[in-house]
């Protein structure tokens, strides 16, 4: 047998088995739909894994985003099974924070010390955009980050 | 790939031109899908990395300024992300250095064998399982359906362009040699007649 052949024989198998599954297809072709180009995209700075946090509950991670004028830090915790965010807006100020997800997006406000939560996400893919009460037109996006 | 053409396909889906994306999707699907396997991540993490790798590219259509990379932009995006979720759920990072010979993996990959319908294929599995983690993982990219340009697979492995022809070849015999060993290669089944 050939190497050829032996090549024909393995794409034949991993073609197979590595065929891309059409429900991730169809997700991927849904996602120019989360283009958004009127909001200012805060790019992750840092992310501290469980080890460097210290924070409860083991799998926390502590992930800060920035734009020009904001900075936004989210703790993602796991609780039973699905996440939980705690975040915080600086400068501190009320806003409306969405968490957006491919399933579902919830609006919650930040008080005015710029704090905000959000219990009771499903995994997968999530980005926060900003909206303060004062300016809601201009607006501040998360990267995708994973929970 | 023959009538695709990246920067209008980039440009158009930058406007927000679905078809155009759906192009995009369509012809790097193969190659995003099996860097995530390559390292791999359970089915639902590769869905995880290959949706995180779209997502990225619609944040940062902006960022890429040669639309002739948008493969390797992409496939260095999904290995990235498929790194960080190894990293996240504590599992090893693999090394990236193909001139390392790796331990033979133990025992069969991931359990897709129920997809294989011929002993000669579940045989051939059974054997690519047992080849070094880089062999495993460039053959599945070098496979990807749409297939890959090799610059890509470069980028989604993290190995240089030049080491994936040699390192092609000697996977093969590899695996060649394994099924002349297991038996007398693929056509002589093994029981069942």
């Amino acid at each position: 047998m050939s190497e050829e052949d032996v090549a024909a024989a393995l794409r034949e198998v991993l073609q197979m088995v590595d065929r891309v599954p059409e429900a991730a297809l169809e997700a991927a072709n849904a996602a120019i739909g989360w283009r958004d180009l009127d909001a200012n995209l805060a790019l992750l700075a840092a992310e501290y894994g469980p080890e460097l946090t210290h924070l409860r509950g083991g799998q926390a991670r502590l992930l800060t985003f920035h734009d020009q004028r904001t900075i936004i830090e989210v703790e993602v915790s796991a609780d039973r099974g699905q996440a939980r965010l705690l975040g915080q807006l600086d400068p501190p100020r009320e806003a409306d924070v969405t968490a957006e997800t491919a399933g579902q997006s919830r609006t919650v406000r930040a008080d005015p010390q710029g704090r905000f939560s959000f219990t009771e996400l499903r995994d997968g893919w999530v980005r926060l955009v900003i909206a303060d009460a004062d300016q809601p037109s201009d607006r501040s996006v998360t990267e995708w980050f994973l929970v | 790939m023959s009538d695709f053409d990246p920067a209008a396909a980039l440009a158009a889906a930058a406007d927000g031109d679905q078809l155009a994306w759906t192009s995009i999707v369509s012809t790097y699907s193969g190659l995003i899908w099996t860097v995530a396997r390559a390292y791999r991540l359970s089915a639902a993490d590769s869905a995880d990395v290959f949706q995180g790798t779209w997502l990225r590219l619609v944040e940062h259509f902006g960022d890429i300024r040669d639309a002739g990379r948008l493969g390797g932009w992409l496939a260095t995006t999904a290995r990235r992300e498929a790194l960080q979720l190894l990293r996240r759920t504590g599992r090893d990072v693999p090394t990236e250095d193909m001139t390392t010979i790796s331990e033979a993996a133990d025992g069969v990959p991931t359990a897709d064998e129920e997809l294989l319908r011929t002993e000669d294929q579940r045989t051939l599995w059974s054997a690519f399982g047992q080849l070094p983690d880089n062999c495993q993982r460039l053959l599945r990219l070098l496979f990807a359906e749409p297939p890959a340009l090799y610059a890509d697979i470069s980028m989604g492995l993290g190995i240089p362009l030049g080491s994936i022809g040699p390192t092609r070849s000697r996977c093969l015999a590899n695996l060649e040699k394994r099924l002349s060993q297991n038996d007398s290669g693929l056509s002589g089944s093994k029981g069942g007649r």
